[in-house]
């Protein structure tokens, strides 16, 4: 299958935007006390303009992208349309969450602002999940794309959405964490900032190494599960072959020609066309950006976050970009890697 | 995990609703195609003049042409040297019973019709997604370059219920260009019609029934070539065997 720029930026950010928001739900219930509720704030709007960065670049992949709105009719036997219901409905529900942290954080007080952040952050939840659920579904349900026609594909994008967004969570508190330190070191009129220790300071610093941690897990995980995939696609037998595509019952069959010299939209859609450099590059960028840099960067910011400069919170922006890349170049091959049936019948031009 | 293997593998069941009355579909005899491609450019002069029009033709006179057409000639090399046929291969959409491009369009654009089991795009609501186009085993579906929405053999539906023309003419514009009648066109859920009387006698086979898409276009096998044919082409191969030929091949004229 050819790979779609839409569609791999579409999944990536969404599914960066997704991670992100459940790791904030996560922080907000494990260590709400440990940061100004600003930050929190922040957070939320960062994951909606991550999912809607993802909305855009998915609206490139339409013909017409003006009768959009439609995609959301058929949703009783579309995984498709399902998708186009569940993603705004998630940003509607991030969007909500960030509106009640911003006007907590602004000053307003009252039960139902408090009832408007619990509710949202369930909703968010729940939909983070079903999108995921929903996306990979629409490549899984494909039983004749026997590549993708299996749980895994929807738990590896799962999986891989968590582990980048638990980066960029790590990366962004990280962040927030330099400026709190930075600001309380203004104020204290202290040395260098591995030295702060205040308590306030030290619980927000645990949840970024526990968010590091949890990167790590989610990144072994999704190794794990990629692994999986790429295993069961390795011992795949076709089962359409040229003997049932044409219903010609001999062994020795070849094409002479397919129909057209120039090409069609059938020879354009369903290979991916890349030099074999790339196609044998692509595997160990996917490896090495994806899993073995975060998983190493990750593992030692796990450990030695007690005594890590937060100041140093920006280099981890490196490894989200490679973290980031590498869950590009595993979408694009997971579309390149994808055999379609109908390639039986385009073999050969003459 | 049953339960997941069963939701992931398994084909969508049938829809629960009655049979369909009529099952429009083409039979097309791969023993009398000549490969002359006058189907396909009858296809395209009727389809891009047509309702579905215009298609796309991109550098129609470069070094690169490239276009949407609704039906294409394949040709194919069956056999070893020197023992070998040549099968030309008219390949369009095949209206499946059970569409696996249908239940995926995400605005309804795409569907079957009840009354004539025609499978059709309503270029008005498709969105141009190419999502029905991956679900399609058969590769039967083309997004044009140009309208930007998913385009497909209509089986002329256009012409073929317009009372204006002579009967003779209510037929798909490929089954009228066809110069030795390989191509047959009717309704396969009558028994009496010529397509099911063709594919009774002819054994008519469906393309990748693997899928369980139930297509309703078949094939008629040249004699001696389909899936589990018994005498000719068998008695044919065993006396090249016998003959002191390499075993497993056609011999001409077979």
């Amino acid at each position: 299958m050819r790979p779609a720029w839409s569609i791999l930026l579409f999944t990536t950010l969404a599914g960066l935007g997704q991670g992100f928001c459940l790791a904030l739900m996560g922080v907000e219930t494990f260590a709400g006390d440990a940061w100004p509720v600003e930050v929190f704030a922040h957070a939320a709007w960062g994951s909606l303009a991550l999912l809607a960065a993802g909305l855009v670049a998915s609206v490139f992949h339409l013909g017409h992208p003006g009768r959009g709105w439609r995609a959301a009719s058929q949703w009783r036997t579309s995984w498709l349309s399902r998708e186009v219901i569940v993603l705004p409905a998630l940003m509607a529900a991030v969007g909500a969450h960030a509106l009640a942290l911003t006007l907590l954080a602004g000053g307003a007080r009252g039960p139902a602002i408090h009832v408007a952040i619990e509710v949202s952050s369930a909703f968010a939840f729940a939909l983070c999940l079903l999108l995921w659920w929903c996306t990979g579904m629409i490549y899984a349900c494909l039983r004749m794309l026997r590549e993708w026609a299996t749980p895994l594909t929807p738990l590896s994008f799962a999986a891989l959405g968590l582990a980048s967004g638990l980066g960029f969570a790590a990366a962004w508190f990280g962040c927030a964490l330099a400026g709190l330190a930075a600001r309380l070191g203004d104020v204290m009129q202290a040395g260098p900032l591995a030295a702060v220790r205040v308590p306030a300071l030290e619980a927000a610093r645990a949840s970024v190494g526990g968010l590091c941690g949890a990167a790590l897990f989610a990144t072994l995980a999704a190794v794990a599960i990629k692994g999986a995939w790429w295993w069961r696609r390795e011992a795949l037998q076709p089962v359409s072959t040229l003997q049932s595509a044409l219903a010609i019952d001999h062994p020795k069959i070849r094409q002479l020609g397919m129909g057209m010299t120039g090409g069609s939209f059938n020879t354009r859609e369903f290979f991916h066309g890349a030099a074999p450099w790339v196609t044998s590059a692509l595997p160990l960028a996917m490896v090495g950006f994806g899993a073995v840099v975060p998983l190493f960067a990750f593992g030692a910011a796990a450990v030695l976050h007690p005594r890590f400069d937060p100041s140093l919170a920006a280099l981890f922006w490196i490894v989200v970009a490679l973290q980031v890349a590498g869950v590009l170049c595993e979408r694009w091959l997971f579309f390149a890697w994808a055999r379609h049936p109908q390639n039986l019948y385009y073999q050969r031009v003459s | 995990m049953s339960f997941l293997s069963d939701l992931f593998q398994r084909a969508p069941k049938p829809a629960a609703e009655p049979p369909r009355t009529t099952q429009l579909a083409l039979v097309i005899d791969l023993d009398v195609c000549v490969g002359c491609h006058a189907c396909v450019t009858n296809c395209k002069q009727w389809n891009t003049s047509g309702e579905a029009g215009p298609l796309a033709d991109l550098n129609p006179y470069g070094a690169d042409p490239s276009g949407t057409f609704f039906n294409r000639v394949q040709t194919f090399e069956v056999g070893e040297f020197p023992n070998t046929q040549t099968v030309h291969f008219p390949k369009s959409c095949l209206h499946c019973e059970d569409p696996p491009c249908v239940p995926v369009c995400p605005t309804g654009a795409s569907y079957k019709r009840a009354s004539d089991g025609i499978v059709l795009v309503d270029a008005d609501k498709c969105i141009g997604c190419g999502y029905c186009a991956w679900a399609c085993p058969y590769g039967a579906r083309e997004l044009d370059p140009a309208a930007k929405v998913m385009t497909k053999c209509t089986l002329c539906v256009d012409r073929i219920h317009d009372e204006r023309l002579p009967v003779a003419e209510r037929k798909p514009a490929c089954v009228l260009a066809c110069p030795t009648n390989a191509r047959l066109f009717g309704d396969v859920h009558d028994p009496d019609s010529v397509v099911s009387r063709a594919i009774a006698e002819r054994g008519g086979q469906a393309l990748m029934p693997e899928w369980k898409t139930n297509p309703a276009n078949r094939y008629l096998p040249r004699r001696g070539m389909a899936p589990g044919a018994a005498a000719p082409g068998d008695a044919t191969r065993a006396a090249a065997a016998t003959a002191g030929n390499r075993s497993g091949e056609f011999k001409a004229g077979d």
